[in-house]
């Protein structure tokens, strides 16, 4: 079945295809959601969010790109949409740093230095710019290769090589200062 | 660095994170708002938007109150008020008809 007649098959209503479908693309929508967000309830509830957007509106597929595109677009846009309402609430409560002690703590098996070195390099890749938090997301929570990253934002796979190489740079050089070459 | 990456990131989702988005849907699909009426709304929203906007222009624009001032330079208005037609229309009865009596 080749990715037109799956997205007809969901638009259909066909739940064994949908299941397949979510099955197969759920590790790294999630990963992909909490590698910007940095936070498993949130990326929990945004993976509901995309699957739902994914089912209601399969019909507009057109075969144009992979349906994995697709869907990792989808992805990409529900996630920044998220992050620029937060940014807009935490402009009115400021929660940031509450949020990421929360979350460092529901990690039984992370020992405190580990979680201490984890938080911190989630607020540097917060800090990073938009597109180079992207594509470093995609390529290192999801393993999507950069031809495929390219695709999905619509850029060349050059420019994504340089946005991953000056984001691995930037975290490089805020870590190195406080770990040394440990990180 | 990549053994923090690694370790951070997820191997599994809740199991019953399908279904949840089967209710979603569901859910979804039973307070679903027709596309038309959406649209319906939106243009009735920028009608109310546009009606006031025309409303606020006439009212501070001195071109459309022009024609109220011109009224007193007509004619028949002057000769509305030699008739005394606008005492006839105020509340306060003329003095002149009140001593004739």
């Amino acid at each position: 079945m080749d990715d037109l007649q799956i997205a007809q098959e969901i638009s259909k209503g066909n739940q064994k295809v949908f299941e397949d479908f979510f099955n197969a693309h759920k590790l790294k929508v999630m990963n992909l959601c909490y590698g910007m967000v940095h936070d498993r309830e949130v990326a929990e509830d945004l993976v509901q969010d995309i699957f739902v957007e994914i089912f209601s509106s399969a019909h507009k597929f057109q075969g144009k790109s992979k349906l994995s595109t697709w869907l990792y677009r989808i992805s990409i846009n529900k996630t920044i949409n998220y992050l620029r309402k937060e940014k807009i609430r935490k402009f009115f409560v400021n929660a940031d740093d509450a949020k990421h002690s929360i979350m460092s703590d529901d990690r039984a098996d992370w020992n405190m230095e580990e979680k201490e070195k984890m938080n911190h390099l989630h607020k540097i890749i917060d800090k990073l710019p938009s597109k180079q938090k992207q594509a470093l997301v995609m390529f290192i929570y999801d393993e999507i290769p950069q031809k495929d990253i390219a695709e999905i934002m619509n850029c060349s796979v050059a420019s994504v090589e340089v946005l991953v190489h000056r984001a691995k740079k930037t975290i490089k050089n805020k870590t190195s200062n406080i770990y040394g070459n440990i990180i | 660095m990549e053994t923090l990456f690694n370790k951070d990131r997820i191997t599994e989702v809740n199991p019953y994170l399908f279904q949840k988005i089967q209710n979603k849907i569901n859910d979804k699909s039973v307070y679903v708002v027709p596309s038309w009426s959406l649209n319906v709304l939106k243009l009735s929203i920028i009608g109310l938007v546009l009606l006031i906007g025309f409303n606020i222009f006439s009212t501070f624009n001195p071109e459309s109150n022009q024609p109220m001032q011109n009224i007193s330079e007509n004619n028949s208005y002057n000769e509305f008020v030699k008739d005394y037609h606008f005492d006839a229309l105020s509340s306060l009865y003329p003095v002149e008809l009140l001593k004739e009596e």
